[in-house]
């Protein structure tokens, strides 16, 4: 960057490394491009394998550059699948009109129009008001306090995107840190709350559609390579002990590795208090959010079977400016248009890997080839999962693993909704890393957290969520209806 | 006598005299035409006469014209016959006068006059683009300084850039030296300097040094570097942590001793070798703490300034220490044996004339003078444009918040 390109909204390194290692990761985006480039172009110009079409060949000649480029985020994860829609047709996998025609996917609205939600649940300060009435009742002890914490985002992740709760979260913990005096990375009890908040929202994301966007994702691809649904109180069902017995164990977990050096929050109260009355009485504008809020998701539940998920969203959109509760402007504030653009170039991708046979052959030359079981491979992908999501994007590692999945759903004869499940629910559980998560990251970037601690016990809690995942597979999902 | 001689032959010492002791006119220096165009600028721009001049050695230095405070130790200017002597009733030395950059007599197209906008200093050409310090509003100004509280208006971008076209176009300033005072902010000061760093940066390809205090944060050190600044000065001033309360309180309580410390030591991670500096005055401490404090920085990497305090006439500081030349050179050779240690190189400041340099330091020992034509003595090739702002490119990095992390 030159001073010429100089903006104040961007966050600006020095990079301090000696010159040479500078210029050698300065070249790490060539390096990348140059990879991606002569792999295409070597899987396009390999003879096509027995058990695989010309169009599969070169869907996964896509599949691989997308797959690069979304890992190593040389380019916006959102650029990469405008890649994707513009490959497939240009490589004859399948004309353009089609390709264009799948970013219209219910799953895109459905997601668009959960963002649009979100936006004015927080613009209205609502989703503020929320966080602080549920945390103020918890407030009373610090083993409260944490529990509060902990809970209270993740009651509101399954409302609201697990990254917009964090965000709105973060100023509360903070407020309640400072008024404890609590010190950054020395006191216990500020990391405990930190990571209980980033940790609930996480956990609360997986069990709605609302909460972590990529869950919806995951249902478009499945919906539109197979012709299958999973609904929205469905999915809650499937999800909710999980999240349930997480939620437990996270906050024993944190109780054990952090012991609190504190015995009174008599002062983080008060500050509660105080952030309370500023925001004064409930507004007739709040109410009204509340009101299509409800509505909204009672329609999700009850009507989910007869209206697409997408077409309630949209028309509680249309409430929404119709009631002139929004305007277009704060939804240019709050709405990630980037991650809508990325998962409509994911569902078409994952479509074109469909339909070309490419999934079904990778997922043959890969798992299948040597896996015994299908709890085995369910069980693989979903650590494959867990561990794909500390490193890189969630919506990614969905858009990654799931075609194949599919692939592989279909070589076994496993329901298809358990291949779901395995991979887009531990997509939104990496505990571990900063860039495990939004909310992990949001959490880290107060400085309170010792990112070797964080990422010793977010790991265990990793194994753990994979372990309570494969025991809800083995007893819970039966008892719902979902077998192999 | 045999001392007085000694300094006018010594030119790095006769520097250090002139720069605390100013020197007074002569009726036959008052005749010269050099003289004449300074006294007028002068008048014009309401400032105390002040005169660049090479003494031998092209020892470069900016004096202040004054009378004679000490009648022991006058310097007096001399003209003879179009040659310029400075004497001190003991033995004379011939001295070359740096006639007043053309520029400052024009004007911008809002009818500022261009020495009102900058002031050039050896080859650095000195604007302050705001008169505004907290340190002055909240009573807490730096005992040295002599900066008035007064609100005086922004200088505007359109005016800083015609000054700086006209001074570079004439060759009279090789560098472009923001000056800016402190507010508190998380920025310091700095934001108010980047939209005239942009203008410049952006219209010519110039070097730019800035002397600010330190930020609050880091990042703004790092931000200030991908702005364009190529050199940057956070002033200590003074070392013993005592004295550094007493003389600057705005320093002490709104910025921190440490945070100086801190901030130079992100600095001279960020900008190329040499390119950090701060000042150490020279007499407001004793010499062991200005060694000190010298060793100290050069640890960091920063290259210590040593501007000599010049006692403000009604200012509060009336027990400074004062030093002769022979006790203030060893601190100098100090200076010197402190950046060949650490590896610095001085090349930011050696053609800043109101401070002795490494170079000028060379001359105290009484070594040959390097020979110089001297007008290419204010050149600045030394500092290749082209690696600099490579170097920035390579170096500077923008992440983007709005990318979705981890979604």
């Amino acid at each position: 960057m030159s001073q010429q390109d100089y903006k104040e909204d961007r966050r600006v390194v020095v990079d301090t490394r000696p010159i040479p290692l500078v210029i050698l990761a300065k070249s790490y985006r060539f390096i990348i491009f140059l990879v991606a480039a002569v792999l295409f172009v070597v899987i396009i110009a390999l003879p096509t394998p027995a058990g695989l079409g010309v169009a599969g060949q070169r869907a996964l000649a896509a599949f691989v550059v997308c797959l690069i480029l979304w890992v190593t985020r040389v380019i916006p994860l959102a650029v990469t699948s405008l890649l994707a829609i513009v490959l497939i047709p240009l490589l004859g996998i399948l004309d353009s009109s089609e390709a264009f025609s799948l970013f219209g996917n219910q799953a895109v609205f459905f997601i668009l129009g959960a963002f649009i939600l979100a936006a004015a649940l927080m613009k209205s300060g609502l989703s503020s008001r929320m966080a602080l009435l549920f945390l103020r009742r918890f407030g009373s002890t610090p083993r409260s306090l944490l529990i509060g914490a902990m809970l209270v985002p993740a009651l509101l992740s399954f409302l609201m995107p697990e990254h917009a709760v964090a965000a709105m979260m973060f100023p509360i913990i903070l407020e309640v840190v400072h008024s404890l005096k609590l010190k950054p990375l020395k006191d216990n009890y500020g990391q405990a709350l930190f990571l209980s908040m980033a940790w609930g929202a996480a956990i609360g994301g997986v069990a709605t559609f609302l909460g972590g966007a990529r869950n919806a994702l995951a249902v478009g691809i499945l919906k539109q390579s197979t012709g299958q649904f999973i609904g929205f109180f469905e999915w809650t069902i499937a999800v909710l002990p999980l999240v349930i017995v997480m939620l437990v164990i996270a906050h024993l977990i944190i109780g054990r590795f952090f012991p609190s050096q504190i015995t009174d929050v008599k002062d983080a109260v008060v500050a509660l208090e105080n952030k309370n009355k500023k925001l004064g009485k409930m507004s007739l504008e709040e109410r009204l959010i509340g009101l299509v809020m409800i509505l909204t998701i009672l329609a999700w539940v009850f009507l989910g079977g007869r209206y697409e998920l997408a077409t309630i969203a949209i028309l509680a959109v249309v409430a929404l400016f119709a009631l002139q509760l929004v305007e277009w402007k704060d939804l240019e504030e709050y709405v990630n248009w980037g991650i809508i653009l990325m998962y409509g170039g994911a569902i078409t991708l994952g479509f074109a890997l469909e339909k070309s046979g490419a999934a079904s052959w990778l997922a043959k030359v890969t798992i299948t080839s040597w896996a015994k079981s299908p709890f085995l491979v369910v069980a693989l992908l979903a650590l494959v999962s867990l561990l794909f999501t500390e490193g890189m994007s969630n919506a990614a590692v969905v858009a990654m693993l799931l075609p194949v999945g599919l692939g592989i759903g279909k070589q076994y004869g496993i329901d298809l909704r358990i291949m779901v499940f395995a991979i887009a629910v531990p997509a939104g559980l990496g505990f571990g890393l900063p860039m495990g998560n939004p909310p992990n990251a949001i959490a880290y970037s107060s400085g309170y957290i010792n990112p070797r601690k964080m990422l010793t016990i977010g790991l265990i809690l990793d194994l753990v969520a994979w372990s309570v995942f494969l025991i809800m597979i083995k007893i819970y999902w039966p008892l719902i209806n979902i077998k192999f | 006598m045999q001392k007085k001689a000694a300094i006018i032959e010594n030119p790095a010492l006769l520097k250090l005299e002139l720069l605390s002791k100013g020197v007074r006119l002569d009726k036959s220096a008052l005749k010269s035409e050099e003289i004449a165009q300074a006294l007028e600028i002068g008048n014009r721009v309401s400032v105390p006469l002040e005169l660049d001049m090479i003494l031998p050695g092209n020892v470069l230095v900016n004096i202040a014209v004054q009378e004679c405070l000490d009648k022991d130790s006058c310097y007096v200017l001399k003209n003879d016959n179009g040659e310029f002597y400075i004497t001190n009733g003991v033995a004379k030395t011939r001295v070359w006068i740096v006639p007043p950059p053309k520029f400052y007599n024009q004007t911008t197209s809002s009818g500022a006059l261009l020495a009102k906008i900058g002031r050039t200093y050896g080859n650095y050409l000195l604007i302050t683009p705001s008169g505004a310090c907290e340190f002055l509003s909240r009573d807490m100004a730096c005992k040295y300084c002599d900066v008035e509280a007064k609100q005086t208006p922004d200088k505007s971008i359109d005016d800083v850039l015609e000054t700086v076209e006209a001074a570079l176009k004439e060759g009279a300033a090789e560098y472009i030296c923001f000056n800016i005072g402190y507010a508190d902010s998380e920025d310091g000061g700095i934001k108010q300097l980047l939209p005239y760093i942009k203008a410049v940066k952006d219209s010519f390809n110039a070097l730019i040094c800035i002397q600010a205090q330190p930020p609050a944060s880091d990042e703004w050190v790092d931000m200030t570097y991908a702005a364009g600044v190529d050199s940057l000065a956070y002033n200590l001033e003074v070392f013993d942590p005592e004295i550094f309360g007493l003389i600057a309180p705005g320093k002490k309580r709104l910025v921190g001793r440490d945070r100086y410390f801190k901030a130079l030591a992100r600095a001279a991670k960020v900008f190329p070798s040499g390119a950090v500096v701060s000042n150490l005055i020279i007499g407001l401490e004793p010499v062991e703490s200005t060694l000190k404090g010298i060793d100290a920085l050069a640890a960091f990497g920063v290259v210590p300034t040593l501007p000599l305090f010049r006692p403000l006439p009604n200012g509060e500081l009336t027990s400074y220490v004062k030093l002769s030349p022979e006790a203030i050179a060893p601190i100098f050779i100090h200076l010197e044996a402190a950046l060949n240690k650490n590896k610095l190189s001085s090349s930011w400041i050696n053609h800043f004339n109101i401070v002795v340099n490494a170079i000028d330091a060379h001359l105290f020992g009484g070594q040959t003078p390097v020979k110089k034509n001297w007008p290419s003595i204010f050149s600045a090739k030394k500092h290749n444009k082209l690696a600099l702002n490579l170097r920035r490119r390579l170096r500077v990095r923008a992440t983007d918040n709005n990318e979705p992390t981890g979604l």
